[in-house]
């Protein structure tokens, strides 16, 4: 019983996270300098989820991760393609461990 | 990576079936990063003892995987309702800020979508919907919104459920395919930094949320939080500089 009350608390506070700015208090309400901050958010909390996955292993930082990002960022940013990107650093990731 | 605060129409609506087409392509790179997560949850549901039926349930009822797999760690180390709820706030206020960003989209909706859409609100949705710009039209967007969220949630249930049935024989990829997130996000993210205040946001919240994940001394998700925050008080105040 207390997994299920969890779960259902789980998933009724991430949808209350999920409508505030939407539909209880639009963004577009929210002052000037906070809607002027918006444009940033999505660099910056992509980045930070990124840094997170990155060093934030069970073990501890990873340098195969580490080298894997750079391949990974190296890529995109030449050639712009998310599947390229991702197999070259998935690739890196896999070689490093098998050394 | 935002939309305008008005969100003129152009071109025609979308069909169900255009949107619908648009929306399950868009998704494919995607479910490469879903895919390690939602096998470590489903395999987490397993270890754990919490039930696979309850387990496979909270999937698309929660639909945030760091968040789930945190409920089922705690629940396994005998913590309380509050303390797991509590600490699901924390790991999904990210949430918050793009709800934000994706408002304008959800402005004229009807008003169960303006409830109930919300829901498919995740980094994946967030930035496959903030990389398009043809998306103004209020219909079309319901219809790409709708199916690629319903998709993506489908998909979702489905690893972990995969996970929950073969997640140990996956085990060994596991080192390898965890990195796979990270991936995804990086490559989506490099392309779209192409002006500076982009780029101190990005490179501020890395080093911040990376310098405290380090550290350790904080619960999970808030290292996340204070890295984005002070990615966006670095962009504000740098493009305040320069205009």
């Amino acid at each position: 019983m207390t997994a299920l009350i969890a779960c259902a608390g789980a998933a009724a506070v991430t949808w209350l996270l999920r409508v505030l700015f939407i539909t209880v208090v639009p963004a577009g309400h929210l002052p000037g300098p906070v809607r002027r901050a918006l444009p940033h958010v999505g660099p910056a909390v992509l980045a930070a989820v990124i840094a997170a996955a990155l060093v934030g292993g069970p073990g501890g930082v990873d340098p195969a991760f580490l080298a894997g990002a750079v391949v990974t960022a190296a890529v995109a940013w030449r050639r712009g393609s998310v599947v390229l990107a991702t197999a070259c650093g998935l690739g890196t990731v896999a070689l490093l461990h098998l050394l | 990576m935002s939309v305008e605060a008005t969100l003129p129409t152009t071109g025609g609506v979308w069909s169900w079936s255009r949107a619908g087409g648009v929306a399950v392509r868009d998704m494919g790179p995607v479910v490469l990063a879903l895919a390690p997560l939602g096998l470590v949850v489903g395999l987490t549901i397993a270890q754990t003892g919490t039930g696979a039926l309850l387990g496979i349930a909270g999937a698309p009822a929660i639909y945030a995987g760091t968040a789930h797999l945190s409920l089922l760690t705690l629940l396994a180390s005998g913590a309380g309702v509050g303390t797991v709820v509590a600490s699901v706030a924390v790991i999904n206020a990210r949430l918050v800020m793009y709800a934000a960003v994706l408002e304008p989209h959800f402005r004229g909706q009807p008003r169960w979508f303006r409830w109930l859409a919300p829901h498919w609100i995740v980094e994946q949705t967030f930035v496959l919907v903030t990389a398009r710009d043809d998306l103004r039209d209020a219909t079309g967007f319901r219809r790409y919104w709708t199916t690629l969220g319903g998709a993506l949630a489908l998909t979702w249930t489905g690893l972990v459920a995969l996970g929950v049935v073969a997640g140990p024989v996956l085990a060994a990829a596991a080192p390898v395919l965890a990195f796979a997130p990270a991936a995804v996000f990086l490559s989506m993210l490099v392309p779209r930094v192409t002006d500076r205040p982009g780029l101190v946001a990005a490179g501020t919240a890395g080093v911040v949320t990376g310098a405290l994940t380090v550290g350790g001394a904080l619960p999970a998700g808030t290292p996340v939080l204070i890295g984005a925050a002070a990615g966006i008080a670095a962009a504000v105040l740098v493009q305040g500089r320069a205009s």
